[in-house]
């Protein structure tokens, strides 16, 4: 990555310069959105289509004083630009299960060069937000509960799309996990929650070269995130020493021109409410002092000219949706659906030469890649599922009922020699929520949080438990941005495919998995508990949240409550077996490492993890936590030796005495093995 | 033998549909891209949607659906059918042409309901029916109208299947191809070696034919074979006097003993039964005359269901 912290650093004096020259209506004019940026024709004449973000927005009007335009394109799953065009890939959630640094790199490449295609020059599509409970509406687009796998998985994806020298834009800082309270809810936590659990992985994608941070909508402390003294200039700027710029989130993501241009907001979105003259006002008065001015100028100018002049490449627009770029899509989907259960090994279905195939639940024939908000890339095509097992099995018969009538299901199903039954949700029951606001207009969808649905439709659950059980080859696809519960009927079928939203290529992997063509490799990047009352209590119409230190897997085992599947589980087709677990401790890292072999038969991906614990703490920590991973891949027969290595620093804990990490000297448990049960796991100790 | 031709079904330029009222004597196994639906205005009709049977009576309302093999024959009373037929366009997601719909409307049988009363159907068929006998621009588009609520109907109220196929639906070739083979088989039956002659003819191997006749029709060439020696079967004992030895060995079936097993297992009764009841199904046994109708009488029993 050409454009690091070190690169842009030396743009500091030219940037210098170029302000030097500019007056100040001129600065606030670089730190104020305009919105629409029509300077790319071609991008909008045809464009029948005018969703929230069909063409880019921007920001600065002073080309000719040699400063570029920031040119701003929404994520998270792919480019929002345009109609028709740009590869859609599978939710942030999906590739989060992949467990997969190095292909969310390429997807990060990919991604970036249609920016790129679409003449934009950031990308703010790195949403790390950690979903304290996993009803939140938007929790699609991160990678999962775990801050030490969304630092890593969110630091991979900077280093992609920086690679291809686009800004990369990380968000919503912070704490923003609650969808239809976003503008008004007040998040409270204690220090220690808020740095090892909300704000470490920003810090991880602050430290992986991110230059470009997105505040968030709510309030932390009773400060709106974006206009937040602590978070932006103190934690951020300060302690994090981060050199590129922020911006706001769109439209109500300032409330005060003063406040969020003395606390460190560099740039309103994506139009002017705040800023432009009210700010020019606010310095004349001596609200604003003009040094807050020049810090933001520096910021933003340094930062865009630093990617300006990274390369001088073209980028043609037929990238856009180009083979290899859906290729990537469909990798992705392949290595991220996981299977979560498998009876008497029931998958994969045989594609035997007509068989028939019977498919129920209206999911399976709609095309389904995800919210309906800012998120929503709009692809050439989209596989769905029922498509998708059609194109994989030629010769069978692919039938398909909703499943209105169970008589008639079971009917299907007992002539059928497979039954699919693909459950779960869709836009209208999570996502992004724009009801009252700016751009509630492009709202055609209803989204929000799942309140009261944290397992399936009751309608779901009694086709399942009255059909599933006719044909033993039976199998519940699940379609969800994060947790489904599934122990209300997960006993009536003999298997589990969960599928996240997989993306316009997501019906191809699915039937690729379901009839053997693919080995799936996917690892849960959260835990399936067995009823909501093992979820964090929460208040989704709020004005205030507090965030308890322990959620997800981590609060399981404080609470020593077995959950229905375990964080980082995925079943294969093929076995592995784990053995050598050896750790050590060189210079500032600990390295865990461990011999896997593929037992079984065919070719297969296996992600080792490793997870540390607690119990020696003389403070409250969670029993262990995980703290590094890596995805294999192993012919039959196959052994590779695996090394992981942590640094240290990733076992420290904050101290809200001294505002210091520190790390305890003493004998720490140390796992390595396939998921976060102890069961699968090889247990050690070093001493620190 | 067919009262009328199922195989170039000509929709005229005006109507997406063709709609007449006629009585039925015979059609054997065919399949077409339309759907047909059925109305029984007078009598009865047996209707063979493979491997099962029914007698439609009066009243009897039923949609068989696209590319669905089906034979209709009269029975021992004459009929009177308002029959239509409905382009698969018709029925197409404009979003994947390569969904085709299997609608569960089929008032004998009755085992996958639908939401409404068939009334609400019938109703609607005999409307359009009537519309037909006029020929003004008003008809021209109140039959449209109609046509599109019975689609609307359809989509909303019946419970339906949808076949998911991997690409383009079957051609138009595929189509000639299937009606070749048919009749093909028609002609030729009775031949031991009629794999080998049908690939040959057609121009596919014997794994390719399988294939095709298996996603087109879901039956397999040899039970292509057993449908058309069977109708010919019941054409003979219901007209002939030949004795069943004679008609078994005539159509083919080797021995006595296998035609016995293959009849009984096909109609659920003896050839011997079926030769003496003159019907598959039990029914009115008095043999009525033949009904001839006018259009005066078609418009009297339409607007029996308005």
């Amino acid at each position: 990555m050409k454009c690091d912290k070190a690169y842009r650093i030396s743009y500091t004096e030219k940037a210098k310069k170029l302000l030097a020259d500019l007056n100040l209506e001129e600065k606030v004019n670089l730190m104020s959105g305009i919105g629409y940026y029509f300077g790319n024709a071609e991008l909008y004449q045809n464009e029948t289509n005018k969703h929230y973000n069909y063409i880019p927005f921007y920001c600065g009007r002073m080309v000719h004083k040699g400063i570029p335009r920031m040119i701003f394109t929404d994520g998270t799953r792919g480019v929002v630009i345009g109609t028709g065009k740009n590869t859609c890939f599978p939710v942030t959630m999906l590739r989060g299960a992949s467990f997969d640094t190095k292909l969310e790199e390429k997807i990060g490449r990919a991604i970036a060069k249609e920016a790129r295609a679409c003449s934009c020059n950031l990308f703010a599509g790195i949403c790390i937000n950690l979903p304290y409970h996993p009803g939140w509406g938007r929790s699609q687009e991160t990678y999962g509960e775990d801050s030490y796998h969304i630092g890593q998985m969110g630091s991979a994806l900077v280093r992609g799309v920086q690679g291809e020298n686009v800004m990369a834009c990380v968000k919503h800082y912070a704490f923003n996990s609650m969808e239809i309270s976003r503008y008004k809810v007040n998040i409270e936590c204690d220090k220690r929650t808020e740095r090892e659990v909300y704000l470490s992985h920003f810090k991880d994608c602050i430290d992986a070269g991110a230059a470009v941070v997105m505040s968030s909508y709510n309030l932390y402390q009773g400060a709106y995130c974006g206009q937040s003294e602590y978070l932006l200039n103190q934690v951020l700027k300060k302690e994090w020493d981060f050199d590129g710029f922020v911006m706001s989130d769109f439209n109500l993501g300032i409330r005060d021109t003063i406040e969020a241009a003395n606390n460190g907001q560099d740039m309103e979105m994506c139009n002017t409410n705040y800023y432009g003259d009210k700010l020019v006002q606010a310095v004349r008065d001596g609200f604003v002092p003009m040094e807050k001015i020049d810090e933001a100028c520096l910021r933003i100018v340094r930062t865009i000219i630093a990617f300006h002049e990274a390369d001088d490449k073209e980028y043609d627009k037929t990238i856009r949706g180009c083979k290899q770029h859906i290729r990537l899509a469909l990798t992705s989907a392949r290595k991220g659906i996981t299977l979560i259960k498998n009876d008497k090994n029931v998958l994969p279905f045989k594609k035997e030469k007509r068989a028939r195939i019977a498919v129920f639940g209206k999911l399976a024939n709609q095309d389904n890649v995800g919210d309906h908000g800012s998120s929503f890339v709009y692809p050439p095509y989209v596989v769905t599922p029922l498509q998708g097992i059609a194109r994989v099995c030629k010769d069978a018969e692919v039938i398909y009922y909703p499943g209105t009538d169970f008589g008639h299901a079971r009917n299907l199903a007992k002539n059928a020699d497979y039954t699919l039954f693909f459950v779960g949700y869709d836009y209208d029951d999570e996502g992004e929520h724009v009801e009252g606001e700016e751009f509630s207009e492009f709202a055609t969808t209803k989204g929000g949080d799942r309140i009261n649905l944290m397992g399936l439709y009751p309608e779901d659950v009694n086709l399942i438990r009255e059909v599933a059980p006719v044909n033993k080859n039976s199998c519940v696809v699940l379609i969800g941005g994060n947790m489904i519960l599934i122990d209300e009927w997960k006993d009536y079928v003999n298997s589990i495919l969960m599928a996240y939203y997989p993306g316009m290529e997501g019906g191809t992997a699915i039937a690729e998995i379901l009839f053997g063509d693919v080995n799936p490799s996917g690892k849960l990047p959260f835990v399936i508990t067995k009823s909501e009352e093992d979820l964090p209590e929460i208040n989704w119409q709020t004005t205030y949240q507090y965030y308890e230190y322990y959620h997800g897997y981590t609060k399981l085992e404080k609470e020593e409550k077995k959950p229905s599947v375990p964080f980082g589980y995925g079943l294969s087709y093929t076995t592995f077996t784990v053995t050598e677990p050896k750790f050590t401790i060189k210079k500032k890292y600990l390295i865990s490492s461990c011999l896997i072999e593929n037992t079984g038969r065919r070719y297969g991906e296996e992600v080792i993890q490793v997870y540390v614990g607690y119990k020696n703490s003389s403070i409250d920590r969670p029993r262990k936590e995980l703290k590094g991973f890596q995805k294999v891949g192993l012919k039959p027969g196959e052994k590779k030796r695996i090394e992981i290595k942590t640094p240290i620093d990733k076992l420290r804990w904050y101290n809200e005495m001294n505002g210091q990490w520190e790390l305890e000297h003493m004998e720490y448990e140390v796992y390595i093995g396939t998921s976060s049960a102890n069961e699968d796991l090889w247990e050690d100790k070093i001493v620190l | 033998m067919n009262s009328y031709i199922f195989e170039t079904i000509d929709h005229g330029i005006k109507f997406p549909a063709k709609i007449f009222v006629t009585s039925i004597e015979q059609s054997s196994y065919h399949w077409h891209y339309d759907y047909e639906l059925i109305l029984v205005l007078k009598g009865s009709l047996s209707l063979k949607l493979w491997p099962d049977s029914c007698v439609m009576k009066e009243g009897d309302i039923v949609l068989v659906n696209s590319k669905v093999v089906h034979g209709l024959s009269e029975t021992n009373e004459n009929n009177i059918c308002l029959i239509m037929q409905l382009k698969q366009e018709l029925f197409e997601d404009r979003k994947d042409k390569n969904q085709n719909y299997q609608f569960y409307l089929n008032s004998v049988t009755d085992i996958v309901k639908p939401m409404v009363p068939y009334e609400t159907f019938t109703r609607t068929a005999a409307e359009i029916g009537l519309q037909y006998y006029e020929n003004s621009l008003t008809n021209y588009f109140r039959i449209q109208a109609l046509l599109y609520t019975l689609v609307a109907d359809i989509f909303q109220y019946t419970q339906y299947d949808i076949r998911q196929y991997a690409d383009k639906n079957t051609t138009v070739e595929e189509a000639d191809t299937l009606l070749r083979i048919i009749e093909y088989v028609e002609q030729n039956y009775y031949e031991d070696s009629i794999t080998d002659s049908l690939c040959r003819y057609i121009g596919m191997s014997e794994k390719t034919l399988y294939r095709f006749l298996k996603s087109h029709t879901n039956l397999t060439l040899k039970e292509l074979v057993i449908s058309i020696k069977l109708e010919k079967t019941l054409h003979m004992l219901s007209k002939t006097d030949k004795p069943i030895s004679v008609i078994a060995q005539e159509c083919g079936f080797g021995t006595d003993k296998t035609f016995y097993r293959i009849f009984k297992n096909a109609f659920g009764m003896t050839p011997t039964e079926y030769r003496i009841s003159g019907t598959i199904v039990e029914e009115n046994k008095q043999v009525q005359g033949y009904i001839d109708y006018s259009k005066r009488d078609a418009i009297r029993l339409l607007k029996k269901y308005i």
